[in-house]
């Protein structure tokens, strides 16, 4: 099972949820932002683009924490200007969500042109599926290394204990 | 779009006491005269709906160092301009500072953030809007302490929530005045949630902001929503001189929908 394969279909959900063109999930590598997963008609030449966090408002979502939507940015063009380049036009519509465990921020979803309405808050739940996969995937990268067995075993513990603490999240949004 | 917590204020307020606080007694009258607000976010940017900014810092950490550069600055993403903007809407008197904290590193962002509030509360100002939050536990005891010597020292602290239901820091503190969007767009609509620790709703559901370059855009996100309630925090204080954090919490409280 392959990390790309689960971000493929989260990003899959999220564009069917918001109606959207395209989709993109970056993850985190220091202070730069790398797109590992992405749809639509460009998304080939989106993958392994790096920008910086300091830019756009992918990079305010994963400073702050917060997910944001903004309806109508294709009159500035400041917006994402590289990856609007990448893809051939200037987004009308930008959905960013940062992707968080309860320790830390590990990257952000990115949704492109949203048709019509959508929850950020569903989306919100999407992205830390998306973030807990990620972190599941290093362990097992971590695995497949020469790391002890101990310092194993504590990382699928914390695992354990973030899974719990998705499921009450979606329990609190369903009740 | 729907941040998270929003679906709180779907429910009908509870209120087992009415006290005889309006808005007219709140705010009537006040435009935020003499009232300072602190934005801790990405910058201001020059805009005509933010107006003038009496003060700005900007705060970087490199090697574990913070730097604090006093001076006109930029707004790195756009989004401290949108919430300055509503503040100024709601209370067009008031005094905006700049403390941007956001920048072109993460690595930083816990100590930029509580070196931010550090300068707000040396500055003496009256609200300090922060529209971001930590996860991380090592900042949770000097957050804490930052937050209760606002709250003692007549700081109000205006925090937005996170957008999953997850721990924050400062947001879930209770001396804080923790915020999530809700529908409307009346920017003098606040709702009062019954089940903490997001206690109050305000708009940030579709509603347009001011942006870097002069324009606007439609924007959705629960920190809008804590931005118009520093406003409205301004506009009771300029009416209201000296009222405490709890105090201001029970007006709102009072004047919720």
């Amino acid at each position: 099972m392959s990390l790309d394969l689960l971000l493929d279909s989260v990003i899959a959900t999220a564009q069917h949820l918001t109606g959207s063109s395209a989709g993109s999930v970056a993850l985190l590598d220091g202070d730069e932002l790398v797109f590992r997963a992405a749809s639509g008609p460009k998304a080939a030449a989106i993958i392994g683009l790096r920008l910086p966090v300091g830019r756009g408002i992918a990079g305010y979502a994963v400073s702050s924490g917060q997910a944001v939507a903004l309806d109508d940015v294709s009159a500035d063009p400041r917006f994402a200007r590289d990856l609007a380049e990448s893809l051939g036009h200037v987004p009308h519509g930008i959905v960013a969500v940062p992707l968080d465990t309860d320790d830390e921020v590990v990257g952000v979803l990115e949704l492109l042109d949203p048709a019509g309405s959508a929850a950020l808050d569903v989306l919100s739940l999407l992205a830390r599926q998306a973030a807990l996969a990620v972190v599941l995937a290093r362990s097992f990268d971590a695995l497949a290394g020469d790391t002890e067995a101990a310092a194993l075993a504590v990382e699928l513990s914390r695992l354990g204990t973030r899974e719990r603490a998705l499921l009450r999240a979606f329990l609190d949004y369903a009740g | 779009m729907r941040p998270a917590w929003s679906w709180q204020f779907d429910k009908p307020a509870v209120r087992d006491v009415t006290l005889p606080i309006t808005r007219e007694w709140a705010w009537g009258g006040s435009s935020g005269d003499d009232v300072k607000v602190a934005v801790i976010d990405s910058g201001i940017s020059a805009h005509p709906a933010v107006g003038p900014v009496a003060g700005s810092v900007a705060i970087s950490v490199a090697h574990g160092r913070v730097q604090l550069d006093e001076g006109p600055h930029d707004d790195l993403f756009g989004h401290g301009t949108a919430c300055a903007g509503i503040i100024r809407r709601i209370a067009p008197s008031c005094e905006l500072y700049s403390v941007r904290v956001l920048g072109a590193t993460l690595s930083g962002t816990g100590a930029a953030l509580l070196a931010g509030v550090r300068w707000a509360l040396d500055a003496g100002v009256d609200v300090v809007n922060l529209s971001l939050s930590t996860k991380r536990r090592e900042h949770f005891a000097a957050l804490h302490e930052l937050a209760d010597h606002a709250y003692f020292g007549n700081t109000v602290i205006v925090a937005a929530v996170n957008n999953t239901p997850a721990i924050s820091y400062p947001a879930e503190f209770s001396s804080v005045l923790s915020v999530a969007a809700c529908a409307g767009d009346d920017p003098f609509l606040v709702r009062y949630n019954p089940s903490p620790p997001v206690e109050f709703g305000a708009p940030g559901i579709g509603i347009k902001v001011a942006w870097p370059g002069g324009g606007t855009v439609t924007a959705t996100g629960n920190s809008f929503a804590a931005a118009h309630v520093s406003g409205l925090a301004a506009l009771i204080l300029g009416k209201h001189p000296g009222l405490t954090p709890f105090q201001l919490k029970t007006i709102l409280h009072a004047v919720a929908c």
